[in-house]
């Protein structure tokens, strides 16, 4: 047991206290990586393996210390090791992403046992692409089903099928996104073809899984694509929610210094979304993506 | 002098000389019927339901002051005992040699002026500088319920039967019966008024009139025969004790509501007291909870205190909804729809842990169960208690400040506490542990000093009549309300700055002693100098692990305190009877605790004001949401609370509001209670809201945050509290 505690793995955050990544009160482990280069990813820091350094630019007051303790500060040699973080005064530098064993992600995880008991909540593996590092996901998920605890996990579902059989039987729900089925828009999209992902949502819908399809909804993205998802869903009895865009992670992408391409939409208004998803019968998500 | 001339303006110290016995309370409620015969009458049919108290137009006295000279007045603020005479004269210049002459004679009875005589230099020190103090309080909650039922017929027969077991108390049950003249006479005079005023009335006003004319003739010497008559009668004796907390409101006026057959008019009724509530800005009214067999003693009224409590959005009277493990859905839910709205209200108060805590100091639990909350969240027995409210207040983190400088307060410079040694002489951090136990256990064994010897003088100088009327014990056992009557006299002290010594501790700890990266030479010297120069010093201490983020190093030390000082407390007489209790009521006291002690371990500048301002953390460290900052709350023993908690925690407006925030809330109170939490109170504002209500205060009138178990307008809060609301985190979903 010890051994498989020791497996380790890069997360970026662990969220307590999440109610929007499925029921109830639950804990969300945001995994590091993610095979996917969606346009409009709200958690840009989360597509490199590696972790990466924010620079809050608002934040910054130019007093030089970064620079003293690291030559690399600016330039492309930066590792992100974040020693330049620990010592800025402004907090306008920060690191996203940690190794972390399992042992104490599944530790942090149990603190809030009782709170998912009430609640009907449990874990979340979340990302990034938590299935790109599926042995973690198993000794994550299987020590929670252990403990009673109900375990969910969102993936775009861009893997080989094995990973999903050797996950399926510890996991209580599948938040699968599908982000188009027209497969040269989906490439244009998130840089990969999406044919992989809908042969897994048939197979693992056949499996008998619990899985609660979910599309980002972004206009002139893959807007005009909602009624086909949705038609998919249903050709596989499964509902869809539909999440709407939103522009949060702005910031995110200026402390990265990299480029927003869906930056200039507008997020879609509440009762249209409301409206569509009532037309189409699929779920409207509060939340948003 | 001539008394007689100041009959319509001092009718209080009037009456109280001219009393015809010399027993202090006695010559109190000689002094209360002399204000209902004397006293100018004045009737609103707008408001419906009428009391002495806010009929005084524009003064009234708060006759259950021994001293006479407590008046307020709500127009035009607050007369105190410091500027009465001054006031008064100004308003009647042409009575200045009477109402100097009066004020001297009142003199001798001043209680003020008496509790000053047995006060030390040090005592005084000690709270001028906020490190503790002893005066007491005056919060209590009558029963509506025995009074209502038995009217005063049943109450004269209950006197009666009393006197006759106890047969040297003559002046005590005179007292009784001279009360219950009064509210007659009140009675008496308010339907004469409204005959009066019946012929020139519009016809709408013809209604009420003739309604309360009706009332008249059956309270308050028998029992209301309609919700009407209830709240009417319920308003007077509430104004004649001074508006203070409504109490059990759903259970005492439950079964008139419940029966009253017409709803659109009863509802009109419970419409009508509530604006009469906030304008006379009652404190604590009580809703919900459950009997000694766990049976839910909800009603139609506690879902219509809610409801009106949302349409009306005012920010006072507190309201506080008990739950337990068999409380309805609907009706948590229709808390949270309450909550939703921003008003801060109710507060969440949980049964099995309170209930437990006040079994454990021997209430039984048909009367644990009757408990309810007073003044902002002191807990109190309904009708049967006088539990100090608040007793005392101590201040935890100047016991460490004192530990850190041999005794010396950084705010006076001047040595107020215990000499237990140099802090550079501690070589473990147990001997630090135990400097500070000792400066904390003098600064409690000084709060129960005085307060006996306050509680004593009260006892003595400032009987309550009223009170021992409609509390039970007094007539029971022939004692007067200050002086032992009721059934519980425990005592209540409050905490501050709990987790602020523990988050300091815990940086010592493992900076001073664990890890030896500085010594307590350093710190004690940066400590005095502000931080000025130890810049590395003063991040390491500010960002070191805080309390309220589930992290077991420094809950443990937190659950420590809090063990020792209740159990301390719990092990001490109070003069009333009881034993005193623990809880924390911090609020809008914060600020002022946080300016009178200089820098401290946990990264707090001598100038900032941020203090915790609950049992919870310092506001803007809870890092790791709610459920982290609720498992640390709860390593402490809350059955130890017996005087009342105040958990504080803010939500995000745009999240709470949906049908999954809610959901999430009421689950995250499920469990945090099940756990052994004793209470929650949220606020729903968005930070942004909070920071343009700063800036554009005009923009933002309504807004209402709930500070401690206290409601306020955030607009009336001053500058550093409304900071310390703004640091709050947002609990985002």
């Amino acid at each position: 047991m010890s051994d498989i505690l020791n497996i380790k793995g890069n997360i970026f955050d662990i969220q307590r206290f999440s109610i929007h990544d499925g029921p109830g009160i639950r804990t969300t482990v945001f995994f590091k990586g993610c095979n996917l280069k969606c346009l409009w990813c709200h958690n840009p820091e989360s597509q490199s393996f590696k972790p990466v350094l924010l620079y809050y630019r608002d934040k910054c007051i130019s007093c030089g210390e970064c620079a003293k303790i690291c030559g690399n500060t600016f330039t492309k040699n930066c590792i992100a090791c974040g020693k330049c973080a620990e010592i800025c005064p402004q907090k306008a530098r920060r690191v996203s992403g940690r190794e972390e064993t399992a042992e104490n992600i599944i530790k942090q995880v149990l603190k809030d046992k009782e709170y998912y008991k009430t609640s009907g909540g449990g874990v979340t593996l979340s990302g990034g692409e938590p299935l790109l590092q599926s042995d973690l996901c198993l000794e994550i998920l299987s020590a929670c089903k252990n403990a009673g605890i109900h375990t969910a996990i969102e993936t775009a579902g861009n893997v080989k099928w094995e990973i999903f059989e050797k996950i399926l039987p510890y996991a209580d729900l599948f938040l699968f996104d599908i982000k188009g089925i027209d497969e040269e828009n989906h490439i244009k999209n998130t840089g990969v073809s999406n044919k992989q992902i809908l042969e897994n949502a048939c197979k693992l819908s056949e499996s008998g899984a619990n899985i609660l399809f979910r599309m980002p909804y972004i206009p002139e993205f893959n807007d005009f694509e909602a009624e086909a998802v949705v038609k998919f869903a249903k050709s596989l009895n499964r509902d869809v929610e539909l999440m709407a865009y939103h522009n949060i992670a702005v910031g995110k992408y200026n402390a990265l210094n990299r480029c927003y391409e869906t930056e200039k939409i507008t997020p879609p208004d509440k009762d249209f979304m409301k409206a569509l998803a009532a037309k189409l019968g699929a779920i409207y998500s509060p939340s948003g993506i | 002098m001539d008394l007689q001339k100041l009959t319509k303006i001092e009718p209080f110290a009037v009456g109280f000389l001219t009393a015809d016995r010399e027993d202090r309370c006695y010559k109190i409620a000689y002094a209360l019927k002399f204000m209902a015969e004397n006293l100018d009458i004045k009737l609103d049919t707008a408001n419906w339901f009428n009391a002495p108290v806010h009929s005084f137009v524009p003064y009234s006295i708060g006759f259950s002051r021994a001293d006479g000279i407590y008046v307020r007045d709500h127009e035009k603020g607050v007369i105190t005992r410091q500027n009465i005479k001054t006031k008064k004269i100004e308003l009647y210049p042409e009575y200045e040699q009477e109402l100097n002459e009066l004020y001297d004679v009142m003199r001798p009875y001043d209680l003020w002026l008496y509790l000053d005589s047995i006060t030390s230099d040090l005592e005084k020190k000690l709270d001028e500088n906020k490190c503790c103090w002893g005066r007491g309080g005056g919060h209590g909650n009558p029963d509506f319920l025995m009074l209502m039922r038995l009217g005063t017929k049943g109450m004269r027969e209950k006197i009666e039967k009393f006197r006759f077991i106890h047969k040297d108390r003559d002046d005590f049950y005179d007292s009784m019966h001279l009360c219950c003249d009064a509210i007659e006479i009140f009675a008496k005079r308010f339907q004469e008024k409204a005959i009066e005023m019946l012929p020139d009335a519009n016809k709408e006003d013809k209604v009420v009139l003739n309604r309360l004319i009706e009332a008249f003739n059956n309270i308050p010497q028998n029992s209301p025969r309609n919700f009407f008559e209830a709240c009417q009668f319920f308003w007077m004796a509430y104004g004649i004790a001074d508006i203070d907390s409504p109490g059990l409101f759903d259970y005492f006026l439950g079964p008139w509501y419940v029966n009253d057959p017409d709803k659109e008019d009863r509802y009109e009724c419970l419409k009508k007291l509530w604006e009469l509530f906030y304008k006379t800005r009652s404190w604590n009214l009580c809703v919900g909870g459950s009997n000694e067999f766990g049976e839910d003693m909800s009603n139609d009224l506690t879902y219509d205190t809610l409801k009106v409590a949302r349409e009306f959005k005012y920010n006072t009277p507190n309201i506080t909804m008990r739950v337990h493990k068999n409380t309805p859905d609907s009706l948590w839910r229709a808390a949270v729809d309450t909550l939703a709205t921003g008003i801060g209200m109710p507060a969440i108060y949980n049964d099995e842990c309170v209930c437990t805590a006040l079994e454990a100091i021997g209430i039984p639990p048909s009367d644990s169960h009757l408990y309810c909350m007073n003044g902002c969240n002191q807990i109190d027995i309904f009708g049967k208690s006088h539990m100090g409210l608040e007793d005392g207040e101590v201040s935890v983190i100047k016991a460490l400040e004192f530990a850190l400088f041999d005794g010396v307060c950084k705010f006076s410079h001047e040595k107020l506490g215990l000499s237990t040694g140099e802090a550079d002489g501690f070589e473990t951090f147990g001997d630090l542990m135990k400097a500070f136990y000792s400066q904390l256990d003098y600064l409690l064994d000084t709060i129960v000093s005085v307060s006996n010897r306050y509680q004593e003088a009260y006892a003595k100088y400032a009987p309550i009549p009223w009170r021992s009327l409609t509390i039970q014990g007094c007539i029971e056992r022939g004692l007067e309300y200050k002086n032992k009557g009721p059934y519980y006299g425990h005592g209540q002290v409050l905490t501050e700055g709990l987790p602020d010594t523990a988050d300091s501790l815990a940086a010592i700890k493992h900076y001073v002693y664990d890890t030896k990266k500085y010594t307590m030479k350093e710190l004690t010297e940066a400590l005095d100098k502000d931080f000025e120069g130890f810049d590395q010093l003063y991040k390491d201490f500010k960002g070191y692990d805080k309390f309220g983020n589930d992290i077991e190093e420094v809950d443990t030390i937190y659950a420590e305190i809090t063990d020792h000082l209740y159990r301390y407390l719990q092990a001490k007489k109070t003069f009333r009877g009881g034993v005193f209790g623990a809880g924390c009521s911090t609020f809008h006291r914060a600020p002022n605790y946080a300016i009178h002690c200089g820098a401290l371990p946990n990264g707090k500048k001598d100038n900032e004001t941020l203090l915790a301002d609950s049992i919870g953390c310092t506001p803007g460290n809870d890092k790791c949401g709610p459920t982290a900052l609720l498992n640390s709350v709860l390593k402490a023993n809350q059955y130890l609370a017996t005087s009342g908690n105040v958990m504080q925690m803010k939500f995000n407006k745009a999240q709470f509001n949906t049908d999954a925030g809610k959901e999430a809330y009421i689950a995250l109170a499920k469990t945090y209670f099940r756990m052994g939490g004793q209470t929650l109170q949220i606020n729903v504002v968005s930070k942004e809201e909070l920071l343009d209500a700063k800036i554009h205060p005009e923009k933002h009138e309504n807004l209402i945050v709930r500070v401690g178990g206290f409601s306020e307008y955030f607009n009336r809060l001053a500058g550093p509290l409304q900071d310390n609301i703004i640091a709050r985190t947002d609990n985002e979903f």
